[in-house]
């Protein structure tokens, strides 16, 4: 609760409390693969990247797998070995993501074997986009917001991930922080969904509205919580590793997501002196 | 249900063929007339030891003869008095509040080995007044942090009040004051416990052995027992602290019919606020206050009735755009009513409540999220003696609960109001026990309680498929509908084995119930932490404990030596998903984890009673794990109070007339943490990965306190005294918590950071009494 660590930060400030930096010895996990790759219905080639973890004291560099067997197939009869493009970097040149298909990965690497799979997720289609001029709102930064517009299926729920690309785009929230929402935010089909996580500068911007499957989607929430939560603190939760698709101990996801991409242009403001 | 008269007749009296007579009466102080409850009487010459109840009667059967009867309470000289017995005598004591020339300080309120005989284990009782020797943080009497220096009791971290008993959790824990249940016993987030010391008498801790009469929680009972006014005069008493100044209030209401109470206490901590240069800090608030009553009234020979008290708030107001405060009420209304010697009943009408709220006010707008939970409670409970050898006890009980989950309120359009649905509930139970003496060398505590636990409406109930992810039903229930039912057995027996007078065996078991959960994904204690009721899909938890122990007396009572073990196992234990949000959710239940816990451990106590030096040794040696699925791969992992080695020694010394010195020291295994082992990159982002929960463990904790106190000589009626207490002494820098953050030197490499809250921190006190 925010409140709450608030008021203990009072206390402390208040308390000539004593903050140092200390050694803490932690075991060094033997590395595990972690896969961070996609299929999409996109019409550019999807990738799946392969890379080991690293020290949690260490740089943020990390070792990329070379030379792995990365096989991804369909239950449609399809099935293509992707191509190591740059060192770590799988790249499926043929397959795509179809709806209603399932699709398989195969890693095998030295005497490592990691095996995923995921259905395609019901797509939802950006309709249009829009954007307003809001200012002097509460809990709202000034700025340029822009309004999604989709219809989702009726009778099952559906969950997003939302990217955005703009050159001036400025995060209400941690920008690292994954955008989600369910379909169960909205009474009706017809959505409009006003993005208020970031206001978007001049010029062109893009909104990727992806579709999830639910364990994908909890995935990434497992991921936004424990991102915030390091270290031994009475005021959090306990941390554990998000659940994924992956078999043998690999760290990452196997996504399969449908994606639609919208864009608008967000111009200067007319009619002021 | 109280120790209403507490006769233990440990060895059968001979049965001669004597004329036995009734002693009864009132132990009373000398100076303010107020009964003095746990007083104990012993007879001098035979084994026979009475106590007073609550009110300061008692009552004893005594052959034809002389005797000598020497009367002892915590805090007053003893009182001897021969007597000669010829008919049934009605004698009253009066005892003389504790001179300080006296060469001992009596720790213990309880008569020499009675340790020993009772069936009584696996239980602490401390009176208030040796709790007030010993040092605390900012010189706040606090008796949650005592009991935490007995074995098999302890706390999270610096400051916190939360109580883990051999064990278990902080909801664990049935904390009573005057028999009504305080919810949230924390102030300022645990950093004060809600106990006014002027205004107790004592506390009870059961950590085992738990008597039927209790019912509700797994782990543990706190009994604490609220004082009784002066019945003689006005008087008053009061204290001006550092952060926080007192003030109690007492006199008879009618002259020694009866009397009332009342304490209040108010924190300044925000004092300090004001020195910051910071405005937004300069214009908050940071306070706690205390309000305690309690009333007797002797309606008649036979008929008393008690009225308590408790009102407590904490306020905190950040700058003007941010308010948070909650509180504890609790009130009991009880009759005693005397049919005869042997057979006493206490009906009691009980009223709980905490809650919180939270305000955010920005420009125009207003937020406020309120919640809480209720209790009514009717109870009545019969305490009969037939005979020397069976002291029967036996009562019904029935709450009403209600649990307001968070609801939101603004005057935003569009968002004036959302409530999550309070959900309701009727927890009864009925119980029945008996103390019998079996022969001179056996003792039995048998008793059997039963629990019923209905769920009813207004509400919808929910049902989830099998991952408990999405609901696939709702049922709405109608007011008072009953919707779903939960209820057992709770057998309870202790069994004493006297050795010889010196030394006893024990061993007890219990099953306990326990049907209402605190949601809580943080180690501290929260207000905002959120009760709710078991339901169509949380469990009650079930807890199961065995015990077994030794205890001896040295010298005569000088020394009082116990080696306690225990196993516990406890089922349907909560724990949460990642990111768990528990606040704010009508679907709370998709957000929990269910699994098992057990506990194990043994306690060493050696207590010094008598001499200029008193005081305890207490080591604990325990291990306490859950296994959860969806946890740590299901296997078994370090509860986050699992705690290997505790030790604490207290001591409280004499130093002159006038001066007295005491000092803790506390050591204690580091609470097991769950630290990264590893880290990755994911779609651009770093993230840590975890390989076992609660592997790691914080730095060891240990921390010494000091406290004199200075006793001014007394002019008439007035007395004061001043008390000096350092905490921890040598400033030890006990980590409150660790986190991860980027180096300044390179933000590629992570360092480990640790907070600690308390350094020394020295505090004085003056106290009086008039």
């Amino acid at each position: 609760m925010k409140a709450h660590i608030l008021i203990s930060f009072v206390i402390i400030c208040t308390l000539s409390s004593c903050e140092k930096v200390i050694d803490v010895n932690l075991n060094e996990a033997s590395p595990r693969i972690i896969v961070d790759g996609r299929i999409t219905n996109l019409d550019v080639p999807d990738t799946i990247k392969l890379s080991r973890s690293g020290n949690y004291f260490g740089r943020d560099e990390f070792e990329r797998i070379i030379g792995a067997e990365v096989v991804v197939a369909d239950n449609a009869g399809n099935r293509e070995v992707l191509q190591e493009s740059a060192p770590g970097r799988y790249v499926a040149n043929q397959l795509k993501g179809e709806p209603g298909r399932n699709y398989h990965l195969q890693i095998s690497y030295g005497d490592e074997t990691v095996q995923a799979s995921s259905p395609f997720p019901h797509a939802v289609e950006i309709d249009s986009l829009t954007y307003r001029y809001r200012s002097g709102e509460f809990f709202l930064a000034d700025g340029n917001y822009i309004t999604l517009y989709f219809v989702i299926p009726e009778g099952i729920t559906s969950y997003f991930l939302l990217r955005l690309k703009s050159d001036s785009i400025m995060y209400s929230f941690n920008p690292d922080n994954f955008i989600l929402f369910t379909s169960e935010f909205f009474p009706d089909r017809k959505v409009e969904y006003e993005i208020n996580q970031a206001t978007f500068g001049l010029g062109q911007a893009e909104v990727e509205l992806v579709s999830l499957t639910r364990q994908a989607y909890e995935f990434y929430s497992d991921l936004n919580s424990i991102r915030g939560n390091t270290g031994a603190n009475p005021f959090t939760g306990v941390p554990e590793n998000p659940k994924n698709n992956l078999s043998g101990g690999a760290l990452g996801y196997f996504q399969v997501q449908a994606i639609s991409i919208g864009s608008i242009v967000i111009e200067p403001l007319t009619g002021l002196p | 249900m109280k120790k209403v008269l507490l006769v233990i007749f440990l060895f059968p009296v001979f049965a001669f063929a004597q004329n036995i007579h009734t002693i009864k009466g009132q132990v009373r102080d000398a100076e303010f007339g107020f009964g003095i409850g746990g007083a104990s009487i012993v007879v001098s010459n035979t084994n026979k030891v009475v106590y007073s109840d609550e009110a300061g009667f008692y009552k004893m059967n005594l052959a034809e003869g002389n005797y000598t009867l020497v009367v002892t309470s915590l805090g007053y000289d003893t009182l001897s008095k021969k007597v000669n017995i010829t008919e049934d005598t009605e004698l009253d004591f009066m005892l003389k509040e504790e001179s300080f020339v006296l060469e001992e300080v009596q720790i213990t309120g309880d008569a020499v080995n009675q340790n020993i005989r009772s069936t009584e284990m696996g239980t602490v009782k401390l009176d208030i007044a040796q709790i007030r020797e010993l040092p605390v943080l900012f010189g706040e009497t606090d008796i949650l942090k005592t009991l935490t220096l007995m074995p098999g009791v302890q706390t999270t971290t610096d400051g916190a009040t939360g109580l883990y008993v051999r064990g278990g959790g902080p909801d664990q824990n049935l904390v009573l004051i005057d028999d009504a249940p305080v919810y949230n016993p924390a102030h300022l987030l645990g950093f004060f416990s809600v106990f006014n010391g002027d205004a107790l008498q004592d506390v009870k801790l059961y950590k085992g052995g738990i008597p039927p009469t209790y019912g509700g929680r797994l782990s543990s009972v706190v009994d604490v027992t609220m004082r009784n006014g002066n019945r003689e005069r006005f008087s008053a008493s009061g204290g001006i602290g550092l952060i926080s100044s007192r003030l109690t209030l007492e006199g008879p209401i009618v002259k020694e019919k009866g009397s009332f109470l009342l304490s209040g206490r108010r924190t300044y901590a925000d004092v300090f606020l004001k020195l910051s240069a910071n405005e937004n800090l300069r214009n908050s608030t940071l306070h706690f206050y205390d309000l305690n009553l309690k009333a007797d009234y002797q309606i008649s020979e036979k008929d008393r009735i008690f009225l308590s008290g408790y009102y407590g708030r904490d306020v905190f107001r950040f700058g003007r755009n941010f308010g948070f405060d909650w509180g504890n009420a609790a009130s009991t209304l009880r009759w005693n009513h005397r049919y005869n010697e042997k057979f006493v009943q206490n009906t009691s009408l009980i009223f709980s409540n905490y809650d919180y709220s939270f305000n955010i006010a920005a420009g125009d707008f207003d937020i406020t999220l309120l919640s809480g939970i209720q209790s009514y409670n009717v109870k009545s409970d019969w305490d009969y003696m037939p005979n020397r050898r069976n002291h029967i006890k036996f009562g019904v009980s029935s709450i009403y609960h209600r649990f307001n989950m968070p609801s939101f309120r603004s005057n935003i359009a569009g968002l004036e109001e959302f409530n999550v649905p309070s959900r309701y509930a009727l927890e009864n139970g009925i119980y029945a026990q008996n103390d019998f003496v079996l022969n001179s060398k056996v003792s039995i505590n048998y008793g059997l309680r039963y629990s019923l636990f209905n769920l009813m409406g207004p509400g919808d109930v929910y049902s989830f498929d099998e991952n408990r992810e999405n609901v696939t039903d709702t049922t709405t229930y109608n007011r008072g509908q009953f919707y779903k039912n939960y209820g057992g057995l709770e057998p309870r027996l202790a069994i004493t084995y006297i050795v010889d007078p010196r030394q006893s065996v024990k061993v007890s078991y219990n099953r306990m119930r326990q049907y209402i959960h605190l949601l809580s994904n943080s180690a501290a204690s929260s207000p905002t932490d959120l009760w709710i009721p078991a339901g169509n899909v949380v469990s009650p938890q079930i807890g199961d404990q065995i015990s077994a122990g030794y205890f001896r007396n040295i010298k005569e009572g000088m020394y009082e030596a116990s080696v306690e073990v225990y196993y516990k196992d406890m089922q349907n234990q909560i724990d949460y998903k990642n990111g768990a949000n528990i606040t704010f959710n009508p679907t709370i239940e998709t957000e929990l984890l269910f699994g098992r816990g057990y506990a194990y451990g043994s306690e060493f106590l050696i207590r010094k009673n008598k001499g200029r030096l008193t005081g305890w040794i207490g080591y604990t040696l325990s291990r306490s794990f859950r296994q959860i699925e969806g946890i740590n791969q299901g296997l078994p992992f370090p509860a986050r109070y699992d705690r290997i080695h505790d030790v604490s020694v207290v001591t409280l010394y004499k130093l002159s007339q006038r001066w007295r010195m005491s000092g803790t020291w506390v050591y204690a295994t580091g609470n097991p943490v769950t630290f990264p082992e590893g880290k990755y990159e994911y779609e651009g982002r770093i993230v840590n990965f975890y390989t076992g929960r609660n592997e790691y463990r914080m730095p060891s904790y240990h921390r010494m306190d000091l406290s004199f106190t200075h006793d001014r000589p007394a002019r008439k009626h007035f007395q004061s005294s001043w008390n000096f207490s350092v905490y921890n002494v040598y400033a030890r820098q006990n980590p409150f918590l660790i986190t991860f953050r980027d180096s300044e030197a390179d933000p590629e490499v992570k360092e480990a950071v640790q907070v600690a809250l308390f350094q020394i921190i020295p505090s004085v006190t003056w106290n009086f009494k008039f």
